[in-house]
């Protein structure tokens, strides 16, 4: 009990400082969204069946929906981190073989159906940063990511994307160890059970994740900013 | 499991005394996971068996918290918020001394000090595991959720196989050491056991 109630207190305290960072000026923001990719969001996808339980639950792609739409409105960039089948370690863990057992090895440009045409605002587009070349759980493993964030100034980075617990979290622990402000957009995130999801949100990430914020109070903080 | 035993290091994150020592800052914290779960006669066991079977033993030491720390960083992890408020690990105390059970030996690597979590990023770590041909890592130490889960996370994108011991680390509280053994380490261990196990499979 005491140290619970320590363990809060420190929360709290720190949480005055990691308050002050909420800014997000739209030059010096990107929305990187991690395993947003047709694999995980179109419905008919194995992939997507895997999280949807969750997803449906947080109203994932609605708030993606809206989530992407803003950024595009405020010129935020964003940028696709997926999960390819470059990835390939020598020692496979359960995360990447939960992973692999759902992708596919063609692009991740969405070629969609009419009736799949909802999902297509959440995928990337020909205009889109897709970043190709990451080596593993992590969006920032071996990848160009962090070069080309520190290349165009970028300080701000607003995560979402279907696995808390694997290539989201991997990437925002990485995010904050390289001097970013992270900020994981809750209801934008889904995992494949509902314990994974609650455990990641409501007790792992408050101890590295310096924000973390629903979609629409994301929204109302970033439209405050110059 | 059996182990490449030339190739294969114990990693100790943050064996501090202000962790370990009932004198120790953090004690108080850390004292309710790391009774329930026996941390330290369990770290202490794997590590003399480890050293018993000739392993390589490397220490992966948080950052000693001194005036200035962290002054070159826009926005600080909350960790670091944390250690600037209460100062643990300081530079040249009794807090940020290895605890004794768990002093280095001629020939162990010593990485330099990780400034958040992962005991491989902006460290040597990784270089001094690879100059000694290290390809199987197995944690041990402080925190479950924090450093423990960020560095294997680390060592896994790095290559290597990471082996968990869920009950030779320790967390702040029941439930942050729950989150990391029984929801994430399952996902993201290549072997995940219990010392006692890890033991016999060894000896």
């Amino acid at each position: 009990m005491l140290n619970t109630l320590m363990s809060e207190s420190m929360k709290f305290l720190a949480n005055r400082t990691l308050k002050t960072y909420r800014r997000y000026p739209a030059n010096r923001t990107a929305l990187v969204l991690v395993d947003v990719q047709k694999e995980f969001i179109l419905p008919k996808q194995t992939g997507w069946q895997a999280v949807s339980q969750v997803a449906e639950t947080v109203n994932f792609k609605e708030n993606m929906r809206s989530l992407i739409a803003f950024a595009r409105a405020q010129r935020v960039d964003i940028i696709f981190v997926p999960y390819t089948d470059n990835i390939k370690p020598f020692f496979e863990t359960p995360a990447h073989q939960i992973m692999k057992k759902h992708i596919q090895v063609e692009g991740h440009i969405a070629k969609v159906t009419p009736s799949e045409l909802l999902d297509l605002s959440i995928l990337p587009t020909e205009k889109d940063t897709v970043i190709e070349d990451r080596a593993g759980l992590s969006a920032f493993s071996g990848s160009s990511l962090q070069q080309k964030l520190q290349d165009k100034g970028i300080e701000h980075l607003v995560f979402a994307g279907p696995f808390i617990n694997i290539g989201l979290d991997s990437s925002i622990r990485d995010a904050v160890e390289y001097g970013f402000h992270a900020t994981l957009i809750t209801d934008c995130a889904a995992a494949t059970s509902d314990t994974e999801y609650k455990m990641a949100k409501d007790v792992t990430f408050p101890r590295y994740c310096q924000t973390l914020l629903s979609n629409k109070s994301f929204q109302t903080q970033a439209a405050k900013q110059p | 499991m059996e182990y490449p035993s030339k190739n294969t290091a114990l990693i100790l994150v943050d064996p501090y005394n202000d962790f370990m020592s009932p004198k120790g800052k953090a004690w108080p914290l850390a004292s309710k996971v790391t009774k329930q779960v026996n941390l330290i006669e369990h770290m202490q066991a794997v590590t003399k068996l480890c050293r018993d079977e000739d392993w390589v033993i490397a220490y992966a030491p948080h950052h000693r918290y001194k005036k200035g720390s962290f002054s070159d960083r826009k926005y600080l992890h909350p960790s670091q918020i944390l250690q600037k408020m209460t100062s643990s690990f300081k530079a040249n105390s009794f807090g940020s001394e290895f605890y004794p059970s768990f002093l280095p030996k001629e020939g162990d690597i010593i990485s330099s000090e990780h400034d958040c979590s992962s005991g491989f990023t902006g460290t040597n770590l990784h270089e001094q595991l690879t100059k000694k041909r290290i390809t199987h890592v197995v944690l041990a130490g402080f925190l479950s959720n924090t450093c423990i889960e960020s560095t294997a996370r680390s060592a896994i994108d790095l290559g290597y196989h990471v082996t968990l011991l869920d009950d030779a680390v320790s967390a702040w509280t029941p439930m942050d050491h729950k989150a990391a053994v029984e929801v994430n380490y399952p996902l993201l261990a290549h072997h995940l056991t219990n010392t006692q196990d890890f033991l016999i499979g060894l000896s």
